[in-house]
This record gives structure tokens, sequence and C-alpha cells, in this order.
């Protein structure tokens, strides 16, 4: 009981933040440009005989991961080339 | 000397996966604008190997198959449409079958939502080949006497029923027998079906034959039209409503050329063969589809024959998407049975058509099919703000303030016996909507919610058959108690636990209330719109990366638009020469782009820790 009566709060609060939020309707080129996606994307989905498509997703996701293990390398060298670690002319 | 790779080699290779990828997208556009494609000449080249349309048959095959399309927009009185929860669907014109075993079901009172579907206000969709009423509106549990069969007229049954009975059906049929050796002028078939799932389930048969001593026609008229004595051969598909509305608990159904007024045409006829499909609906939805088929009597068994489905499914923002399940090489005897999986759409989309094709590769029974439209009770609604319409049960609140319709899938026991109040259509309504939107529709609508809310146990207790003894608990936070928990002292300890687990414990009643309530207030809400509109456009890819699916080896289906050549499948790989190819192209194409992409995340890495170039170390 005590639990019901605490998610039930938690709901009734849970609504009426949802609820300050505006009702839409999307404009319908959404949906067309939507289905346009979605048409290309299953043509291609069916040519899978032909394309190995999960091996173009992995390749995908070999160049991106190869850019930012770049990217993190380079910011590290970025941050860490503000620190001297003791460095600097002895002179 | 160095041993430092050289990037060059990386950016061939990597430009070579790059353009295979290039090579890949611009095919698929070209699919999609195949006639564009076709006017240029380029995938007539692959049109005809492997594929259906190669058969002598090919074109026709295709004409009929169009033709068995759903026909929207058919006309109803204000009383029909209001009755289109309890509709039977059939074809074929014979009392003999259909009318008896409809009536039977009407009287043993199926609430059927199959059929037929009102689409909006006075219209409907069809199935294939409906072209008229057998109607009988307003006779709530009878359908009378079917009109004489006429020429060129192919009825489509229902009832006006909204009470359901009997149990929910169970197992799958147990045999199908084909009369004679395939050239008979009757066929009986039998079939003991019935599901122990709860929903709503409709049956129908299908019966496919063509006249004996004839080979498949090169013309013929679209189902449906007249059939004359003396024609040439005719390849269709007859249906038959079947079972005892939605439960489908019947076990029998005769066909005959005869009784399906073709008898003075040609008395023997082929039964290609007999399928028994069965779809459910869940929450109002027509959610699965299943057929059962026993095919080809009349053929010699062939290693290459398979059933390959194909449901469309479409999301909130009206795309459409595909998925295709095939059986793989079944070398089906004379009379075999095949069990055809049944299909889901994914979450939150809607399964809008359905179709279920025999392929025969090598043979000249190439693609043989039952095709069907289906659809669902929407009353208008689809979605609502990206949220599937369902159907619900509301209950009349009457108070100082007025009337109002109150939710019965929240805790609280008031429905619990809601389908057999006596007073149930003052009572109660069924709606149709999602989110703040719901319209009322048929009662009949919201009979698979029939069980769904038992009695609360505090408001509305069990009634205890005292000749019953109570059970003892078997686990330390059962509640029962027994002298034997009081003499060992373990009633502390279960009172204990008893007491927090009624103070701690959620009922599941509230966690259905609270997820129901947080839900319905973020449908159609801004962030739930446009979060749903994102989502139907990343829907799609998923299924571009999952390697564990296979991919339908006829390719993508491409509208030639030159009449007899529709639905063709340039990029078919089931056999021959493509499947040889496509084995070899795909793994190739697999590895280099793969490589390419290493090479390239190899130039990306070595560029970032400054490894040497090739010029740098010469």
């Amino acid at each position: 009981m005590v639990t019901d009566a605490i998610l039930r709060a938690l709901a009734n609060f849970l609504s009426w933040v949802v609820g300050l939020f505006p009702t839409i309707t999307l404009p319908e080129w959404v949906a067309i440009v939507t289905g346009f996606i979605s048409g290309i994307v299953t043509q291609a989905l069916q040519l899978g005989n032909w394309i190995p498509w999960p091996m173009v997703g992995l390749a995908f996701v070999f160049i991106w991961g190869a850019f930012i293990v770049a990217l993190a390398v380079r910011i590290a060298r970025i941050v860490a080339s503000f620190f001297t670690a003791g460095g600097g002319s002895a002179a | 000397m160095s041993t430092i790779p050289r990037p060059l080699r990386f950016r061939r290779i990597s430009v070579l996966g790059t353009l295979s990828v290039l090579v890949s997208v611009v095919l698929s556009v070209l699919t999609f604008f195949v006639p564009s494609a076709n006017a240029a000449g380029v995938v007539p080249l692959l049109a005809c190997v492997g594929s259906s349309i190669c058969s002598p048959e090919g074109p026709a095959i295709m004409a009929e198959l169009a033709a068995q399309g759903g026909t929207a927009g058919s006309t109803l009185s204000a009383a029909e449409a209001a009755s289109f929860q309890g509709i039977v669907n059939g074809y074929g014109a014979t009392a003999t079958t259909s009318g008896s075993a409809i009536a039977a079901s009407a009287a043993a009172g199926g609430s059927t939502s199959f059929g037929p579907i009102l689409t909006g206000a006075g219209t409907a969709l069809l199935s294939g080949g409906v072209s008229a009423w057998a109607a009988h509106v307003g006779s709530s549990d009878a359908l009378g006497t079917l009109p004489t069969p006429a020429p060129g007229v192919t009825y489509g049954f229902k009832y006006n029923d909204t009470t359901s009975y009997g149990s929910a059906p169970s197992g799958t049929p147990t045999s199908v027998t084909l009369g004679g050796s395939g050239n008979a002028s009757s066929v009986s078939f039998s079939a003991t079906y019935s599901r122990t799932d709860q929903g709503d389930y409709g049956c129908k048969v299908e019966v496919l034959y063509r006249p004996s001593g004839q080979s498949m026609p090169s013309t013929f008229a679209a189902l449906g039209s007249a059939e004359t004595a003396g024609t040439a051969a005719r390849y269709t598909v007859r249906s038959y409503g079947f079972g005892n509305g939605n439960h489908c608990t019947s076990s029998a159904a005769t066909f005959s050329a005869a009784a399906a007024g073709r008898g003075s045409i040609n008395s023997a006829w082929v039964i290609v063969g007999v399928g028994i499909q069965t779809w459910n609906f869940t929450s109002g939805i027509v959610a699965q589809y299943s057929s059962w088929w026993a095919m080809d009597a009349a053929a010699p068994s062939n290693p290459n024959r398979y059933v390959q489905q194909t449901i469309t499914c479409t999301n909130s923002s009206g795309g459409t998407s595909t998925v295709t399940n095939s059986t793989g090489a079944i070398p089906w005897s004379p009379g075999d049975m095949v069990t055809v999986a049944g299909m889901m759409c994914p979450a939150g989309t809607r399964l809008t058509s359905w179709q279920a094709d025999v392929k025969t590769s090598g043979a000249a029974d190439t693609t043989l099919g039952s095709n069907t439209s289906v659809s669902h009770p929407s009353a208008g609604c689809d979605y609502v703000g990206g949220t599937l319409c369902t159907a619900r049960v509301t209950h009349r609140v009457t108070s100082s303030t007025g009337t109002s319709w109150e939710t019965c899938h929240v805790a609280g026991g008031a429905c619990a016996q809601w389908w057999t109040d006596p007073a149930r259509d003052t009572n109660y309504r069924c709606e149709y909507g999602a989110g703040s939107v719901w319209t009322v529709v048929g009662i009949g609508v919201c009979s698979i919610f029939r069980n769904s809310f038992p009695a609360d146990p505090v408001t509305n207790p069990p009634t205890v058959d005292p000749a019953v003894p109570p059970t003892v608990g078997r686990n330390p936070g059962d509640c029962d108690m027994s002298w034997s928990d009081v003499l060992s002292g373990a009633i502390v300890f279960k009172a204990v636990s008893c007491a927090l687990q009624w103070a701690f414990v959620p009922s599941p009643d509230t966690l259905t209330a609270v997820q129901t309530q947080v839900s319905t207030a973020w449908d159609g809400t801004a962030p739930a719109v446009v979060i749903g509109a994102v989502s139907d456009v990343y829907e799609p890819f998923r299924g571009l990366a999952d390697a564990s699916s296979s991919p339908d080896c006829n390719g993508p289906e491409v509208d030639w638009e030159w009449g007899y050549l529709d639905h063709a499948h340039p990029f078919a790989t089931c056999d021959g020469l493509p499947k040889t190819m496509s084995d070899y192209f795909r793994p190739i194409l697999g590895a280099v782009v793969l490589l390419g992409a290493l090479g390239q995340a190899a130039r990306t890495l070595a560029g970032t820790i400054s490894l040497p170039t090739p010029k740098a170390v010469a």
C-alpha cells in the first residue's frame, strides 16, 4: 500500500509534468520523407543477397571508430601539452 | 629498409571499398526508381533469371495475383457499416459449405472481426474478388438463405453478430485430405483446428483449382469475373468461411466444383492446393497471420518447392516495410502439409497486407499464391501522435455531476463481469483510439477483453468453497496459516512477512495503472511525436545491420508498369546462375569493403600517431 501510494503520487506528478508539453501534429511532409527513406532502405535491405549489409555496417563502425579514437588521441595530446611536468629550460 | 606499412596501399584498398559501397547504394536507388532504370534498359538483363515470370504462365500469374488485391471504397449502408465488427469473409458463392458453416457459426455465436473491414464512414476494404454481399444485416444470429450464385458475382458473407461464445481455439490442423488423385469433381478436407491462446481469430479455407487436362492459361479474366462453359482453362482461388466464427473450432468443410457452380465447365478439376489460414486480432488489430497448406496433389513432389509469406507493416508516418519468411526448399509429396510460421509486424506498426506464395522453381506451376488484403477495425484511427491505436473497454460512471466513462483497464474489478452483464450495451462501451482520442465502436471489437478484468480481491473478494480446505504455503512468504505454524512459532515470521508484502510490494494492477496513466499523458505531446517520427526514420536501418536476418532470395520487387510484367524480381538469387554469382559476389564484396574500412582506419590512426610517410622514410 505504501509503495502503491508513492507510485501513484509519482505518476500524478509525471503526468502533470508531461501535460505541460503542447500537443502537436506532424506536418504531412514528415510522413512523406519518412516513407521515402523507409522505401529506399527496404529496397536496399532486399538486395542483401548481393550486398553484405552487415559488413558495410561493420566497415562504418571501423572507420568512425578509428576517427573517434584519433580525435581522442589528439585531444589528449593537446591537453597533455599544457602540462610541462617540471620540464623546461634549465638555464 | 622500412617495415612500416605503406599508407598508399591502404588508400587503394579504402578507395576500392568506398566505391563498392557507392555502387551498392546506387543499385538500391536504381531499384527504387525502377521505371526509369527500366527505360534505360538496365534491369531487363537480369529480369528473367531465376524469376517466376520466366515461365510461360508468368504474365498470367502476375496479372491474377494483382487482381486478387483488396478493393477499397465499396459503399455500405449505415446499418452495414455499423455491423462490421461481425463479419465472416468468404467467396465462392456456395451455400453448401459457406452458408451452413457460417450460419452455424452465427447460431453458435462466433464474434468475428475479420474479413471485409470498415475503413471509413460507409466504405470497406474487401478481400480480393469480392464484388457483392450475401448480406443479412439485422438478423443477428442467422444468415438466412444465401442468394443463388450468379455468374460474375463473388460474394462476401457477413452477419451482424456481436456475441462471443465457447472457448478459445487451440492447436493446429491435424490433417487436410485431398480427394481422389487430385483430379476430382469434388474434394473434401478436414482439419481439427483450434488454439489455446486468447484473442480473436479468423479462419478461412482457400482452394486453388483449375480444370483438369488444361495447362495454365495465357489469358483469362480477373478473379470474380464471369466464367462461362467452354471457356479457356482457369486457374483461380476460392475461399470459404470456415469454422465457428473467430474460434475456428469446426473440423471439416467440403469443396466441390459443382457446388461452386463450376461443374458445367468441366467435371474434372485439379485441386492444386488447400490452405487453412488464420489471423489473430490483438487489441483489435490484425497482428498475426498463420497458414497451413497441403499442396499440389496432382503434381509429383518437387525438391524446389517452398512457401513464401510476405507481410507489409505500416508505421505511424505511413512508411511501409515488408517482412518476408520462406520455408526453404520442402520436397512435399502430394497431400503433405507444411506449416508456415505466423508472422508479426514490429512493435508500433500495423499489418496492412499479407501474401503467401507457393513457389516451385523450374516447374510449370512456378508461382501460385493466395493474396489477401488485411486491415483492422480502425474506425478511422491508425495512430494518434505516433501511438498505435488499440481497442479498450470503458464503463459508465454516474455521479451528481453527470455521466462519464472510465477505462476498465485499471485495477478495481468494476468490469469483472462486463461481457456477460445483461445491461452490457448500456453500462459498457468499446472504444478505439489512443492517447486522448477515442472513438466508440461496436462492442464486438472488444470481445477479446471478455476475460481481461478479474474481480478485485479487496472490493470483490472471490467466493471460497468451504468444502475445499485451505492450502498450506510452501514458501516463507506465503500467508496461509496453519496450526503447525502456531506451534512452531513460524506464525510470527509469516505475519511480519505478509504485513511487509502488503505494505511495500506494489500490486500488478497499480503498476499497470501507473504505466497507463503516464503513457496516456505522454501520447500526443510534442516530444512524444518528435521521438516517434525520429524512431520511424531510424527503424528501417536496424534491419540493414542485422546479421542474423537472412534476406529473401527473390530480392526487391519492382513494378515495371508494363502490365504483364508487374511485380518482377530482377535481382532474384533463388537458384541458377544468379545464386552462384551471388554466392561468390557477396563474400568477396564483404571482404573488399571490410579491408577498405580497415585500411581507412589504419590511415586515420597512423596519421594521428605521426607514423612516417613513405616519402619521409625515403
